[in-house]
């Protein structure tokens, strides 16, 4: 991962992102952390060019709170230049039309939370560590001119 | 996931060995298949020719190079992601095209991550072994097609 790479993580429990944060900035030291934790900010900030960072990853959970996560999803995807940001959907939603649907609409992958915090942790660092290894697109519409 | 079956499309022999080793090493057990060219992973994953055939009704996930004889790695991408029910599998791109407007493109065309392989031994072995650890997160959750 490039280092002006940003993690947005899209999630409105409080004690959730605690851990997140704290396990990708274990696995990833020095990385740009940005959290959403409603919807709605998340959806104006991505589609308000000027303010986005040139390559970002997603960590997006469906039960975001003011906006249907699975309609961010789709917007995502849906628009030329963002569709190539990669989201991992990370929630405690495990119904398999979920799982199936999001896939459709072109989530890179599916990660359901556990129960236990010890094992919410290790998940959280893995997905960390192998983002340490994966090449992310520039997004910044101003730069394919 | 137990039930994840992990389909590599690598035309180098000596690095799907390397993959498949280190996959193991961080304890993989799954069931990995290997296709030598982009024309038998196609004919696998769409149950044509003559050689094996998906079955209906699994999981998977596909490593895939982009250089491969026949058919090359994105054309592979691209028709599995025009298929409405193929399109649901997630797809790894693991490729020593370390460029980035193939990281785009590939991007672009929908692959969920995109790993460059290392030049050197023990920076492969780190970047497979984190791969590893990733797919056998038993919170994984990859559709059924």
């Amino acid at each position: 991962m490039e280092k002006n790479t940003a993690i947005l993580i899209a999630e409105s429990n409080q004690d959730h992102y605690q851990i997140i944060e704290r396990n990708i900035k274990r696995a990833i030291i020095g990385e740009d952390i940005k959290r959403f934790d409603n919807g709605r900010a998340l959806v104006e900030f991505l589609f308000t060019s000027e303010r986005h960072p040139v390559s970002c990853v997603l960590v997006l959970d469906l039960d975001i709170e003011g906006f249907d996560g699975l309609e961010i999803l789709r917007k995502i995807k849906s628009d030329s230049y963002l569709k190539k940001m990669p989201v991992i959907i990370f929630t405690a939603q495990q119904d398999q039309k979920k799982i199936d649907r999001c896939h459709e609409l072109g989530c890179s992958i599916y990660i359901s939370k556990p129960q236990e915090v010890a094992e919410f942790s290790d998940t959280v660092y893995k997905i960390g560590r192998f983002l340490l290894n994966v090449k992310v697109p520039i997004l910044n519409s101003l730069l394919e001119n | 996931m137990d039930d994840l079956i992990i389909a590599i499309a690598e035309d180098d022999a000596g690095h799907f060995e390397l993959v498949r080793k280190n996959l193991w090493l961080s304890c993989i057990d799954n069931e990995i298949l290997h296709f030598k060219d982009g024309q038998a992973i196609l004919d696998f994953l769409f149950q044509k020719g003559t050689g094996p055939k998906r079955l209906n009704g699994k999981s998977y996930i596909i490593l895939l190079d982009i250089r491969m004889p026949k058919v090359d790695g994105h054309d592979v991408l691209e028709c599995i992601k025009k298929d409405p029910k193929l399109k649901k599998i997630p797809v790894i791109m693991l490729t020593t095209a370390d460029d980035s407007s193939e990281v785009d493109l590939c991007y672009d065309l929908g692959c969920s991550f995109y790993m460059v392989k290392p030049v050197d031994y023990n920076s492969f072995m780190e970047a497979v072994e984190s791969l590893g650890k990733f797919l056998s997160l038993q919170y994984l959750r990859v559709p059924k097609v």
